[in-house]
């Protein structure tokens, strides 16, 4: 009996067969990457710590960020001021820790109003083509005409200071990139034949923008908008190191950096920690923007 | 918007012999720069019966494809009639063409491409429900499964992404979706090219299936000629635009009214060795003209094997007539296909 | 009998991923004589193609060839300096791709191309190459040739751009021409012109080919001799007129089976083979093709069937061989090749993946499934492994289909 042809064990009933093998989605595998990538590991580290440091500052810091006299003035740094103190006698650990929340304030804050902004056109631009997308190109070369900094400062004046005003300043200048890529990204997926079938399915333009071109076009968005963040605070920085921050006596790195100017050569501190939160809180922005950009890059997956 | 706006010589039947589809002198012409254009479809006519697959088959560049969303509506006319059931579908815009939609799906060549990556594949095939507002909570997730069961696939699979499925598994979720809104006329695009041999067998079966129990009408596009052949009761050749020949499929492969149906023939590789050491190819000269400028008179005229240039091949375009029973054909000298080719 | 030009022994390529090793090929051994056309023919994942980037070195990370022997011109080809390699890519083994227009370099006139292919290798005279360049163009029928070889690839069509890189892999004579799918970005016209080119060459010029595809048709009307290779495995070896007449093991001739076939009479319902090919990472015990083999019998679960001649010329990887299937069942039973249909016993349905699916439902939503089904209550109450394996989440769900 050689041919005795059995039951089988491994049973088909249905004709497509099962599935070859369970796989990681988007996000589990872009995870799994990012993990990969020390730097941007590390990033992430630093990232939350720098959060948990803003919100800790608002329920306390080791000094009152802006009594004046909790230290000598121009005090170096010692067990009692780690990072010294200011011109005024405020103790600068203190004052560095309220100033993350300005910096993560602004850069988040710009980077949700760059991304709706440049997300809304770009989307619109794109899908729609034709004279939409001809003007709204056009808004945007002129946009990259305009320097940046005659925009921040002419807001500036017109809105008056506070935080929302910066946060408009700097998405005023830096949304187009946003709105560029967005609209790139729209033309491309506009083309794919899932949104053909989409159309024979009987989908509307908004089912069309929002449950599938938008969807599609996150990943590069969510990368986009995290190199939003360093470029936000930084601006954020430069405006107040220019006198045009947050009034005093809010404290922010920018400010500080500046208050500390005039001293520099003899308590260089005053100047060197805010600036080194600065460059360090960027570097981390940009490492993990890097690593997400990597992370969810189809082309690098093996 | 109604038929009675058609032209005089062509006056519509009795609703009883009504075909399904009437494709009507149906020209796409895309621009191409200043003042060319490519003439993908040209001038072609043909009606589609209630139940019955129409064939249609040609090389890359011959507008197949391109008649399909024609015929679907997914892009608009340059000119000529889509008449589908009685409608004009040209002339309907926005709402009323969507409504449409609802009776006339079509099925993608791949399946890699045609299924959004971010959607479930339960969200994939409820998408027509949804936006036709149809179904809703439980029956809508009843209706799901049940398509997902017809199709061959596990039912509970419905919350997996599409990634997570072959091709082939890919190809029955596209025709799910197709069949959600219970359509009267699918236009399937190449649906099984992209496959592997021994899946593709599998999709034409499950199509054949399909038709027989939800009543379907297939237009079957594909450059293969032997599946056309195989799922088709009617086979249209297409050549540059034009519809060179029309054939029953049982008489396609034992006589050819235009040489260049005998020429895509007899290129078609057999699995048979012995079949194949037999084989006479038809050469055709040249390479296929581009459709910015189509030949003069019959486009085939540029490499037929028996075209008369100059003369008649050149100068006058062949009309599509009958030359047998059901056996439609443009060319001059059709008498002389199966003797000189 | 002849030497063979190039013999592959035991060759195993493997590609370590993320998700696991994926085991491409596997104990794969054949050989090439002198002047033959061997046609390898699988689906896509067979590893047809890994296995020719093996024969040319080309395995990139995280591809790896982990065993065997590539023997050419008394060198093992797996074990030669990637520089001695790159010498015999090109002069003695040349390969063509399926995409003409990616390997060729679109700022560079296709003769200039050509021209430098040779210069690569000494093998032609420095004064010939130009006059060789526009030889080959002929032999390869490109009209015109000395006007078009000085053309840039973009002007060339598909099929002339395929002519291009023949007249290339040709321009050193090399031994042995491994052509990948050649034909399967072409029209069929233009492909049976490309298929009578190779035919001619390999009679003109003596040089072995290796062809490589999917398409059945294409081998019948090239090869003379056949691999058929499955889930990184040679299931099926021979003369092809043999493997297309009276082919052995239930892959080849299911495979031929689910085909339609131009010249035959309109219309029989395809055989076709249900399932999917095996996952290469974790291929299933035993024979690879089990699970989807309509003659399988109790052995083919557990134990992999090695190659075995099983007629003239002919060999087959199978515990069974379709002259026995038909010898025992008689061929009048064998009409359906859904699994375990010529038993006449339907296979009970996809429990193990439904109960996986309860597996991670709470408990009420099960039973409120199982209620809605009494078809699927009564097959996990007929079968104590899908029993026993949703006890392990549901204990008390099972507890009370087993007291029902």
């Amino acid at each position: 009996m050689a041919t005795t042809v059995v039951t089988p064990t491994a049973p088909i009933e249905y004709a497509g067969g099962t599935l070859a093998r369970e796989q990681v989605g988007l996000w589990r595998d872009g995870w799994r990457r990012l993990r990969r990538n020390k730097l941007a590991l590390v990033s992430v580290f630093y990232l939350i710590f720098l959060v948990l440091v803003a919100i800790i500052s608002f329920f306390w810091t080791p000094y009152k960020p802006n009594s004046f006299g909790a230290c000598l003035t121009y005090a170096t740094p010692s067990a009692a001021h780690p990072f010294g103190c200011d011109e005024y006698g405020r103790d600068s650990l203190s004052r560095l820790m309220v100033g993350t929340q300005v910096s993560l304030a602004v850069g988040v804050g710009t980077a949700l109003i760059v991304v709706i902004v440049g997300v809304t056109l770009g989307l619109v631009s794109g899908y729609f083509r034709g004279w939409i997308d001809s003007v709204i190109s056009l808004v945007i070369n002129i946009f990259y005409g305009i320097p940046a900094l005659l925009v921040a400062l002419v807001l500036y004046l017109l809105l008056g200071p506070g935080l929302f005003t910066i946060m408009v300043a700097i998405s005023v200048t830096i949304w187009m990139d946003m709105a560029r890529l967005v609209r790139g990204q729209t033309l491309s997926i506009r083309e794919r034949e899932f949104i053909e079938a989409a159309r024979a399915s009987g989908a509307r333009a908004g089912k069309m923008l929002f449950g599938h071109i938008f969807p599609n076009a996150l990943g590069p968005i969510i990368v986009q908008g995290t190199f939003v963040i360093p470029i936000a605070i930084l601006t954020e920085a430069f405006l107040a190191f220019l006198g045009l921050g947050l009034p005093p006596p809010q404290a922010d790195w920018g400010g500080m950096a500046s208050e500390g100017l005039p001293a520099i050569r003899f308590v260089p501190h005053i100047t060197l920690f805010p600036s080194i939160a600065l460059s360090v809180t960027l570097l981390a922005f940009n490492f993990f923007g890097d690593g997400l950009r990597d992370a969810f890059d189809p082309r690098q997956k093996r | 918007m109604s038929s009675a706006t058609m032209t005089a010589e062509a006056p519509l039947p009795a609703p009883a012999e009504e075909p399904l589809l009437r494709v009507v002198d149906v020209v796409k012409h895309f621009p191409a720069g200043v003042g060319a254009s490519v003439k993908a479809v040209d001038g072609v006519s043909f009606d589609v019966q209630r139940g019955e697959t129409v064939g249609l088959v040609g090389e890359s560049g011959c507008g197949k494809s391109t008649l399909g969303r024609l015929v679907t509506q997914l892009i608009p006319v340059t000119s000529g009639n889509v008449i589908f059931d009685g409608v004009d579908i040209t002339r309907l815009g926005g709402e009323r063409l969507r409504q449409q939609r609802k009776q006339l799906q079509i099925i993608f060549q791949d399946p890699y491409a045609s299924l959004d990556p971010r959607m479930t594949i339960g969200d994939v095939i409820a998408e027509p429900l949804v936006n036709f507002d149809m179904l809703h909570g439980k029956e809508k997730d009843t209706r799901v499964q049940e398509l997902l069961r017809v199709v061959g696939l596990n039912p509970y699979f419905n919350n997996r992404y599409p990634h997570e499925f072959s091709g082939g598994q890919r190809q029955r979720i596209g025709i799910a979706r197709a069949l959600a809104l219970n359509p009267r006329l699918i236009v399937c695009d190449e649906p099984v090219s992209a496959l592997d041999v021994s899946i593709q067998a599998q999709i034409i079966n499950l199509l054949e299936d399909l038709q027989k129990e939800f009543h379907l009408t297939y237009i079957f596009i594909a450059h293969d000629l032997s599946v056309v052949r195989h799922i088709s009761d009617r086979v249209m050749v297409m050549y540059l635009g034009k519809v060179v020949e029309v054939s029953p499929s049982e008489q396609l492969y034992l006589s050819q009214e235009h040489p260049y149906t005998k020429a895509l023939l007899s290129a078609i590789p057999v699995p048979d060795p012995r079949v194949e050491s037999q084989r006479r190819l038809v050469e055709l000269s040249g390479e296929i003209p581009s459709a910015l400028h189509p030949p003069s008179g019959c486009r085939f005229h540029t490499r037929c094997p028996i075209a008369q240039v100059p003369g008649i091949c050149a100068d006058e375009e062949p009309p599509l007539e009958e030359k047998a029973p059901g056996h439609l054909a443009a060319c001059h000298f059709s008498e002389k296909v199966r003797t000189e080719v | 009998m002849t030497r063979p030009v190039l013999e592959v022994k035991n060759l195993s390529t493997s590609f370590f991923t993320d998700d696991g090793e994926v085991k491409a090929v596997r104990d794969v051994s054949f050989e090439l004589y002198p002047g033959e056309t061997l046609g390898i023919v699988g689906e896509s994942g067979c590893g047809k193609s890994v296995t020719a980037m093996s024969v040319l070195g080309l395995v990139q990370r995280p591809g790896k060839i982990i065993n065997g022997q590539i023997l050419f011109q008394d060198r093992d080809l797996i074990k030669v300096s990637s520089e001695e390699m790159r010498q015999i890519r090109g002069r003695d083994i040349a390969m063509i791709f399926q995409d003409p227009l990616s390997s060729l370099n679109p700022v560079l006139r296709v003769g200039f191309q050509i021209d430098e292919a040779m210069k690569a290798h000494d093998k032609v005279a420095r004064e010939d190459i130009a006059a060789r360049g526009v030889s080959l163009f002929q032999q390869v029928r490109v009209p015109d040739a000395p006007r078009r070889i000085k053309d840039y690839p973009h002007q060339f069509s598909g099929g002339m751009r395929q002519r291009a890189m023949i007249a290339m892999g040709l321009s050193n004579r090399p031994e042995i021409l491994i052509a990948d799918e050649p034909t399967t970005a072409l029209d069929v016209t233009v492909q049976a012109q490309i298929l009578e080119l190779l035919r001619d060459l390999n009679q003109e010029m003596g040089t072995s080919i290796i062809l490589i595809t999917h398409n059945l048709g294409v081998i019948a009307g090239l090869c003379k001799r056949v691999v058929v290779m499955y889930a990184g495995e040679i299931v099926e070896e021979g003369p092809a007129e043999q493997i297309f007449e009276a082919p052995q093991h239930p892959y080849t001739w299911s495979l031929l089976r689910s085909l339609p076939r131009v010249d035959e009479k309109k219309h029989e319902r395809l055989r076709s083979i249900e399932g999917l090919p095996p996952d290469l990472i974790a291929p299933p015990p035993g024979c690879e093709f089990n699970p989807r083999c309509p003659f399988r019998i109790e052995k083919c679960f557990t134990e992999d069937p090695e190659l075995e001649v099983v007629a003239a010329g002919q060999q087959a990887a199978c515990w069974v061989t379709m002259t026995k299937a038909y010898a025992e069942m008689g061929a009048a039973t064998i009409t359906d090749t859904r699994p375990g249909a010529a038993s006449g016993v339907r296979p009970p349905a996809d429990l193990l993946q439904v109960v996986a699916d309860l597996r991670t439902l709470e408990e009420p939503a099960v039973l409120e499934k199982l209620a809605e089904d009494p078809d699927l209550l009564e097959k996990l109450a007929a079968d104590p492994t899908a029993l026993e394996q949703l006890a392990e989440e549901h204990p008390a769900v099972v507890e009370t289909l087993t007291d029902e």
